[in-house]
């Protein structure tokens, strides 16, 4: 079983090029999850204790307005890694729900945290994955605030 | 293609008027011309009083017709997509190296931005005819849903086995079920088939550069990646020189390069 996860956290993209002792780590903290589209993985507001890396299908990541309507921000696709606020002790910014039929990676922060205070080296290899999941997100995202398809 | 021919526009029919969406029309003119266009050649349309503007081939059809998809952005555009069937426009063309035509069997990956779908659709619809079995991926971003063009098409493609299309867009409404997220975001899921195959770029400047900053970002060599650049052109004919970029007249040397080749020019903020 821990081979098998072992192998999926390994071909994953956001944690691609990690050594085996660092994905053995994320290992004993990770779940497969499969669910049916309209499930919500993570609800705004509630504690960020877990975070995802998306195998296949699509997770929307959403707000709601006054009248409790999603408001859909963004999708992410296969590849694509779900949730930061669990590093900086934050509750969930948005909803994330899985659009389709989904397979994801569920990590338990609690325990990649505690990796993290006990590692410096396994700590450095994940935080730069995160940050670069997160340039590519922030850089992604002032591209569409400039309206590049304008009149 | 005569040069007299070449500076004389010819008095050309417009068979039909599709409305692509709330402003983007595609214009299909009768058999004109020499030689049928070329995907990624484009044509100087002319309306008399207006003026004339080029204007990218968007499909060549069996019969000799042949489309162009106008987005309005001034009054000439405003007046090309006014247009109605049996209208009469000036032509002038085609002129230009278009898209390359790789290998059947190569992946093809295709990225457009907005307009720039219209260029990249003879392409896609010439791969789609064809007998071979290689992968073809189209990522698509446009503003809102209700600014795509050629829906009902993006749809039909869809269900081609060897095609996957990608379209996102910037913007949501109400109802839209579809990708949400800028064209780059989407470049890590064809980033296999871009490393192995032939890649055409064709959008807005900015979405051009980003995509070939990430296209690197993720190993795809600059060889294989090929854009299509656009620039005020006038005479279309390498003589005017208002369409200089760098060393090249974009009009008789482009409009399409290959980034290893031209990728100095890109970069350079002078020019």
């Amino acid at each position: 079983m821990t081979d098998t996860l072992l192998d999926r956290l390994a071909r994953h993209p956001v944690l691609a090029d990690l050594d085996t002792e660092a994905l053995g780590a994320l290992a004993t903290a990770t779940t497969v999850r499969e669910v049916p589209a309209d499930t919500v993985l993570a609800r705004e507001g509630e504690n960020a204790d877990r975070f995802f890396l998306l195998e296949a299908g699509h997770l929307a990541i959403e707000t709601r307005d006054r009248a409790s309507a999603p408001v859909l921000l963004q999708t992410l696709a296969p590849g694509a890694g779900a949730g930061w606020s669990w590093l900086l002790g934050d509750p969930w910014k948005f909803d994330v729900r899985a659009v389709d039929d989904v397979t994801v990676l569920e990590i338990d922060a609690a325990a990649v945290r505690a990796e993290l205070e006990r590692d410096p080296a396994f700590a450095r290899l994940l935080l730069e994955r995160v940050l670069r999941m997160v340039t590519e997100r922030l850089e992604a995202t002032r591209l569409r605030l400039l309206d590049v398809y304008g009149p | 293609m005569s040069l007299a021919a070449a500076w004389v526009p010819e008095r050309v029919r417009v068979a039909a008027v599709e409305r692509e969406n709330d402003t983007v029309a595609t214009l299909v003119l009768e058999p004109h011309g020499g030689a049928a266009p070329a995907p990624g050649q484009f044509s100087m349309l002319y309306l008399f009083g207006k003026g004339e503007a080029p204007i990218s081939v968007s499909a060549v059809l069996a019969d000799g017709r042949v489309a162009f998809t106008i987005k309005p952005v001034g009054h000439l555009t405003r007046a090309l997509t006014a247009l109605r069937p049996g209208d009469l426009v000036g032509v002038r063309g085609p002129f230009g190296h278009g898209w390359p035509e790789p290998p059947p069997d190569d992946p093809l990956v295709l990225l457009a931005g907005g307009i720039g779908l219209a260029p990249l659709r003879p392409v896609l619809q010439r791969r789609l005819a064809s007998a071979g079995r290689a992968p073809l991926q189209l990522v698509y971003g446009a503003r809102t849903p209700s600014e795509q063009i050629f829906v009902p098409e993006l749809r039909a493609w869809a269900t081609d086995p060897r095609a996957r299309i990608h379209a996102t867009v910037d913007r949501p409404e109400p109802g839209w079920r579809g990708a949400v997220g800028f064209v780059t975001e989407a470049l890590a899921g064809v980033a296999a088939d871009a490393a192995r195959g032939t890649v055409l770029v064709c959008g807005p400047p900015i979405m051009m550069r980003q995509t070939l900053l990430r296209l690197r970002s993720l190993g795809v060599d600059d060889g294989r990646v090929y854009v299509s650049l656009e620039r005020s052109m006038r005479c279309a004919l390498g003589v005017c020189g208002h369409c200089q970029w760098g060393p090249a007249f974009l009009c008789r040397d482009g409009p399409v390069f290959r980034v290893d080749r031209f990728r100095p020019w890109l970069e350079l903020r002078e020019v």
